[in-house]
Protein backbone atom coordinates (compact mmCIF):
# COMPACT_ATOMS: atom_id res chain seq x y z
CA UNK A 1 0.00 0.00 0.00
CA UNK A 2 1.48 3.62 -1.12
CA UNK A 3 2.45 5.90 1.62
CA UNK A 4 0.84 9.29 1.98
CA UNK A 5 2.64 12.87 3.57
CA UNK A 6 0.87 15.10 5.69
CA UNK A 7 1.47 18.32 6.79
CA UNK A 8 1.09 19.54 10.20
CA UNK A 9 -1.57 22.65 10.14
CA UNK A 10 -1.44 23.06 14.07
CA UNK A 11 -0.69 21.07 17.29
CA UNK A 12 -2.85 20.93 20.92
CA UNK A 13 -1.68 19.99 24.38
CA UNK A 14 -3.86 17.12 25.65
CA UNK A 15 -5.60 18.08 28.62
CA UNK A 16 -3.53 18.34 31.64
CA UNK A 17 -5.71 16.47 33.82
CA UNK A 18 -7.26 13.74 31.71
CA UNK A 19 -4.58 13.76 29.14
CA UNK A 20 -7.76 13.86 26.76
CA UNK A 21 -6.66 14.61 23.27
CA UNK A 22 -8.32 17.87 21.98
CA UNK A 23 -8.47 20.57 19.00
CA UNK A 24 -9.33 23.69 18.22
CA UNK A 25 -12.29 25.17 16.46
CA UNK A 26 -14.77 27.57 15.76
CA UNK A 27 -18.24 27.55 16.15
CA UNK A 28 -21.05 29.35 14.10
CA UNK A 29 -24.49 29.69 14.65
CA UNK A 30 -26.67 29.74 11.37
CA UNK A 31 -27.06 33.29 11.57
CA UNK A 32 -23.41 33.00 10.96
CA UNK A 33 -22.92 34.70 14.57
CA UNK A 34 -19.51 33.53 15.84
CA UNK A 35 -19.47 31.86 19.48
CA UNK A 36 -17.14 34.28 21.36
CA UNK A 37 -14.41 32.60 21.38
CA UNK A 38 -12.22 29.84 19.87
CA UNK A 39 -13.00 26.53 21.77
CA UNK A 40 -10.00 23.87 22.55
CA UNK A 41 -13.00 20.99 22.36
CA UNK A 42 -11.83 17.12 23.49
CA UNK A 43 -12.05 14.70 21.32
CA UNK A 44 -14.05 11.41 21.72
CA UNK A 45 -14.02 8.61 19.45
CA UNK A 46 -16.62 6.76 21.33
CA UNK A 47 -19.10 9.28 20.75
CA UNK A 48 -20.54 9.37 16.94
CA UNK A 49 -22.33 12.75 16.67
CA UNK A 50 -20.30 15.88 15.86
CA UNK A 51 -20.22 18.67 18.82
CA UNK A 52 -21.67 18.42 22.13
CA UNK A 53 -22.07 21.53 24.00
CA UNK A 54 -22.97 22.11 27.68
CA UNK A 55 -26.43 23.26 27.58
CA UNK A 56 -25.69 26.82 28.65
CA UNK A 57 -23.65 27.31 25.44
CA UNK A 58 -26.39 25.49 23.32
CA UNK A 59 -28.71 28.33 23.51
CA UNK A 60 -26.65 30.40 21.19
CA UNK A 61 -27.64 28.23 18.47
CA UNK A 62 -31.45 27.46 19.34
CA UNK A 63 -31.96 30.11 16.13
CA UNK A 64 -31.42 27.28 13.70
CA UNK A 65 -32.75 24.61 15.59
CA UNK A 66 -34.61 20.86 14.15
CA UNK A 67 -37.78 20.32 15.38
CA UNK A 68 -38.62 18.16 18.27
CA UNK A 69 -39.49 15.03 16.93
CA UNK A 70 -35.89 14.78 14.92
CA UNK A 71 -33.97 15.13 17.73
CA UNK A 72 -31.06 12.73 18.61
CA UNK A 73 -31.36 10.11 20.94
CA UNK A 74 -27.43 7.74 21.56
CA UNK A 75 -27.23 4.55 23.00
CA UNK A 76 -24.86 4.89 25.76
CA UNK A 77 -23.10 2.24 28.58
CA UNK A 78 -26.08 3.85 31.20
CA UNK A 79 -29.07 3.38 29.00
CA UNK A 80 -29.93 5.75 26.30
CA UNK A 81 -29.46 9.36 26.11
CA UNK A 82 -31.98 12.06 24.61
CA UNK A 83 -30.31 15.28 22.59
CA UNK A 84 -31.33 18.67 21.56
CA UNK A 85 -30.18 19.52 18.09
CA UNK A 86 -29.53 22.65 15.94
CA UNK A 87 -27.95 23.38 13.03
CA UNK A 88 -24.10 24.96 13.29
CA UNK A 89 -21.17 25.61 11.21
CA UNK A 90 -17.57 24.19 12.59
CA UNK A 91 -14.28 25.66 11.38
CA UNK A 92 -10.97 23.99 12.25
CA UNK A 93 -7.84 25.71 10.49
CA UNK A 94 -8.25 23.20 7.57
CA UNK A 95 -11.66 22.81 7.22
CA UNK A 96 -15.32 24.53 7.36
CA UNK A 97 -17.92 21.92 8.17
CA UNK A 98 -21.87 22.36 8.12
CA UNK A 99 -23.29 20.14 10.76
CA UNK A 100 -25.18 19.94 14.11
CA UNK A 101 -24.67 20.67 17.73
CA UNK A 102 -26.43 19.09 20.63
CA UNK A 103 -27.19 18.95 24.35
CA UNK A 104 -28.71 16.25 26.60
CA UNK A 105 -32.19 17.41 26.53
CA UNK A 106 -31.98 16.82 30.67
CA UNK A 107 -28.38 17.87 32.41
CA UNK A 108 -25.67 20.12 32.20
CA UNK A 109 -23.88 17.96 28.81
CA UNK A 110 -20.14 18.70 28.49
CA UNK A 111 -17.90 19.71 25.72
CA UNK A 112 -16.64 17.37 23.05
CA UNK A 113 -16.64 16.34 19.30
CA UNK A 114 -17.34 13.18 17.84
CA UNK A 115 -16.42 10.96 14.98
CA UNK A 116 -18.93 13.15 12.70
CA UNK A 117 -16.49 15.87 12.92
CA UNK A 118 -13.20 13.81 12.81
CA UNK A 119 -14.55 12.04 9.64
CA UNK A 120 -13.66 15.57 7.44
CA UNK A 121 -10.46 15.81 9.26
CA UNK A 122 -6.37 14.65 9.51
CA UNK A 123 -5.70 14.31 13.15
CA UNK A 124 -2.67 13.17 14.17
CA UNK A 125 -2.83 11.68 18.13
CA UNK A 126 0.77 11.97 19.21
CA UNK A 127 0.77 9.94 22.69
CA UNK A 128 4.14 10.33 23.98
CA UNK A 129 4.34 14.26 22.98
CA UNK A 130 0.65 14.59 24.35
CA UNK A 131 -0.19 16.78 21.66
CA UNK A 132 -3.14 16.46 18.91
CA UNK A 133 -2.33 17.48 15.61
CA UNK A 134 -4.34 18.76 12.97
CA UNK A 135 -2.74 18.07 9.67
CA UNK A 136 -3.37 18.35 5.88
CA UNK A 137 -2.29 16.25 2.75
CA UNK A 138 1.59 17.30 1.65
CA UNK A 139 1.96 15.33 -1.58
CA UNK A 140 0.98 12.28 -3.94
CA UNK A 141 1.64 9.19 -2.25
CA UNK A 142 5.32 7.60 -2.06
CA UNK A 143 6.72 4.63 -1.76
CA UNK A 144 5.36 0.64 -2.78
CA UNK B 1 -46.36 27.75 30.79
CA UNK B 2 -45.09 27.08 27.17
CA UNK B 3 -41.72 28.27 26.04
CA UNK B 4 -40.71 29.48 22.49
CA UNK B 5 -39.46 25.86 21.78
CA UNK B 6 -42.95 24.36 22.80
CA UNK B 7 -44.70 26.97 20.40
CA UNK B 8 -42.50 26.60 17.49
CA UNK B 9 -42.50 22.81 17.50
CA UNK B 10 -46.83 22.67 18.04
CA UNK B 11 -46.84 25.11 14.85
CA UNK B 12 -44.51 22.74 12.98
CA UNK B 13 -46.19 19.39 13.60
CA UNK B 14 -49.51 20.91 12.87
CA UNK B 15 -48.31 22.12 9.34
CA UNK B 16 -46.26 19.26 8.75
CA UNK B 17 -47.87 17.15 6.29
CA UNK B 18 -48.72 20.97 4.65
CA UNK B 19 -44.84 21.95 4.73
CA UNK B 20 -43.86 18.76 3.14
CA UNK B 21 -46.09 18.68 0.41
CA UNK B 22 -45.22 22.33 -0.96
CA UNK B 23 -42.01 23.05 -0.03
CA UNK B 24 -39.78 19.60 -0.10
CA UNK B 25 -36.33 19.92 -0.30
CA UNK B 26 -36.23 23.31 0.93
CA UNK B 27 -35.31 25.19 4.20
CA UNK B 28 -38.15 25.92 6.15
CA UNK B 29 -38.00 28.88 8.95
CA UNK B 30 -40.56 28.79 11.61
CA UNK B 31 -40.13 31.31 14.76
CA UNK B 32 -42.72 33.21 17.01
CA UNK B 33 -45.03 29.63 16.15
CA UNK B 34 -45.17 31.35 12.77
CA UNK B 35 -43.76 30.43 8.89
CA UNK B 36 -41.00 32.81 8.59
CA UNK B 37 -40.15 31.92 4.94
CA UNK B 38 -38.71 29.15 3.19
CA UNK B 39 -35.19 29.28 1.48
CA UNK B 40 -33.29 27.22 -1.07
CA UNK B 41 -29.85 27.75 0.86
CA UNK B 42 -29.13 27.85 4.51
CA UNK B 43 -27.51 31.08 3.91
CA UNK B 44 -30.40 32.44 2.67
CA UNK B 45 -32.07 31.24 5.63
CA UNK B 46 -29.24 32.29 7.89
CA UNK B 47 -29.58 36.16 6.52
CA UNK B 48 -33.64 36.05 7.15
CA UNK B 49 -32.90 35.06 10.87
CA UNK B 50 -30.46 38.20 11.04
CA UNK B 51 -32.98 40.71 9.44
CA UNK B 52 -35.85 39.15 12.02
CA UNK B 53 -36.95 42.24 14.65
CA UNK B 54 -37.20 41.67 17.86
CA UNK B 55 -34.59 39.15 17.41
CA UNK B 56 -36.08 35.75 18.61
CA UNK B 57 -34.42 33.33 20.89
CA UNK B 58 -35.67 30.33 19.21
CA UNK B 59 -36.00 29.02 15.51
CA UNK B 60 -36.72 25.98 13.78
CA UNK B 61 -34.85 25.66 10.37
CA UNK B 62 -35.31 22.46 8.66
CA UNK B 63 -34.78 21.23 5.32
CA UNK B 64 -38.51 19.60 4.50
CA UNK B 65 -38.32 15.99 3.96
CA UNK B 66 -34.50 15.43 3.95
CA UNK B 67 -33.54 15.60 7.52
CA UNK B 68 -34.31 12.88 9.52
CA UNK B 69 -34.57 11.48 13.21
CA UNK B 70 -31.35 9.71 13.92
CA UNK B 71 -29.30 7.60 16.35
CA UNK B 72 -25.96 7.39 17.45
CA UNK B 73 -23.93 5.66 19.91
CA UNK B 74 -21.97 7.48 22.94
CA UNK B 75 -19.65 5.09 24.17
CA UNK B 76 -17.23 4.96 26.68
CA UNK B 77 -14.55 8.17 26.70
CA UNK B 78 -15.90 11.28 28.05
CA UNK B 79 -19.40 9.49 29.48
CA UNK B 80 -18.00 8.45 33.09
CA UNK B 81 -16.04 11.96 33.26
Amino acid sequence: MAGRFFATVNCYPHDTGANQPRLRIRLFNVAKEQWPEDLIVPIDTGFSGAVMLPSSSYDFFMIGELPRKLWKDYRTMTGPLQMRVARALVETEQASIETIVETPLAGAGKLLIGRAILKDLAVLLDGPAKLSCLMKPHDEAHGD
Amino acid sequence: MLTETDRDNEFYESEEAELETQYKGRYVLISGARLVGVFDSIEAAGKAIRSLSPRPTHAILTKMGQDERMSGEWLAGSLQR
